[in-house]
């Protein structure tokens, strides 16, 4: 069994869960989740010697769990469709907690890039100009991604009627 | 923020608790080291196999006065052609010294070239580059740190037309080698005077322009 470096093995197991719980964000299966955060530690751990002396090694290690998600998808079509959740006969949208699921299993239908931007600006709370470094594209670009996903949840007719309740009295 | 978008953060949030547990992590990086120090040194046996068998020759031949340059058939890539940048977002390596890129191949080159071929089966029409660079730079380009000595080394890539079989491979290890770019990295001033080396087989491209300039070998190697 090969030896990692003391201080590779306390960022495992230190950051590991997070890694893990943002990857599954990202993909939405567990399996692939670790698969993704497995692979990219590796990855990571063949430049740790370099990665040790960046103020956060997570970063980077996010960036290639962002990026491996956005290699894999371009490869295998989900299926899953953006809105697909029945409109009729099922939680009702008043219930949060329903809500929230609902909110979830759209966004899980998001094409990939406008998922990652939920999920790293609303989950990680990065700033646009962080996602922009992790996603290498520019600040505008993630600002357009997440308009069009948040576009696509003001479309679905539970969530419309969901944001009017919540978002009474915003423009 | 606005409803949705506390709706988004709540929703991300509800469900991490559906995310995978992190007990076997650590076990499973470890693992996935320890493989990859396997192949690397599976591969190494193997082109050592490969080098020796294939430089050992050229390198006599080539002996002393020998003029260690090929023949006149080489093709040299570069002088006024395209300079490719490194991809943005990367930290390239250490740039090495720069062989004028007028010089046709050294000998150990094209040997090692003419091993790497033979090694492969179906043996394919193959498109074959190479690079003057140092160990060091090859390292961070594989995303390593060299722990030796660094040195001049030539890089020897073989592109291959699809996934192929290593036969040579398969003569040193209990398990074959699929590849569609094959690597030979020669330590310049190893041991041997140039037998000494690395072998990668891999399924992906790495970006020799980042070490040096690639300089494409004919088809008389």
């Amino acid at each position: 069994m090969a030896g990692l470096t003391p201080e590779f093995e306390a960022f495992v197991t230190a950051r590991g869960p997070a890694l893990l719980r943002f990857a599954f964000m990202l993909t939405r299966d567990a399996g692939l989740a670790e698969d993704l955060v497995q692979e990219a530690l590796i990855r990571a751990y063949g430049r740790w010697s370099q990665l040790v002396r960046l103020d956060s090694p997570e970063a980077y290690v996010r960036r290639i769990v962002v990026n491996q998600m956005l290699s894999w998808r371009r490869r295998r079509s989900t299926g899953e469709v953006p809105g697909s959740a029945p409109e009729h006969g099922t939680p009702d949208a008043t219930d949060a907690l329903a809500e929230r699921d609902l909110v979830w299993r759209v966004i899980g239908g998001l094409p990939a890039r406008q998922r990652a931007v939920l999920v790293l600006r609303y989950y990680e709370a990065l700033t646009d100009r962080e996602i922009a470094d992790v996603l290498d594209c520019a600040e505008g670009t993630v600002r357009s991604l997440a308009a069009r996903a948040f576009e696509t949840l003001r479309r679905h007719p539970q969530l419309a009627r969901s944001g009017e309740r919540v978002t009474t009295g915003e423009n | 923020m606005d409803g949705l978008e506390t709706l988004v953060r709540e929703s991300l949030t509800a469900h991490e608790e559906r995310a995978p547990e992190a007990d076997g992590l650590l076990g499973a990086v470890r693992g996935g080291v320890a493989r990859r120090r396997r192949r690397r040194a599976g591969a190494l046996c193997a082109a050592l196999a490969v080098l020796v068998a294939v430089t050992g020759g050229v390198v006599a031949a080539s002996g002393p006065g020998g003029s260690g340059r090929g023949g006149p058939g080489q093709v040299t890539f570069g002088q006024g052609g395209p300079e490719i940048d490194a991809p943005p977002g990367h930290d390239p390596p250490s740039l090495p010294p720069r062989r004028p890129p007028a010089d046709p191949a050294p000998e150990v080159v094209r040997g090692v070239a003419t091993g790497l071929s033979n090694g492969f089966a179906p043996h394919p029409p193959a498109t074959v580059v190479w690079v003057e660079t140092t160990l060091k730079a090859w390292y961070a380009l594989e995303g390593e740190t060299l722990d030796a000595q660094d040195g001049p080394a030539y890089v020897v890539e073989l592109r291959l037309s699809a996934l192929t079989d290593c036969t040579s491979c398969k003569g040193v290890n209990p398990y074959a080698l699929t590849a569609q770019f094959a690597y030979a990295v020669i330590d310049i001033n190893g041991d041997k005077g140039g037998n000494g080396g690395e072998f990668v087989a891999s399924k992906t491209e790495y970006q020799l322009d980042r070490i040096g300039t690639v300089h494409f070998l004919g088809d008389d190697y």
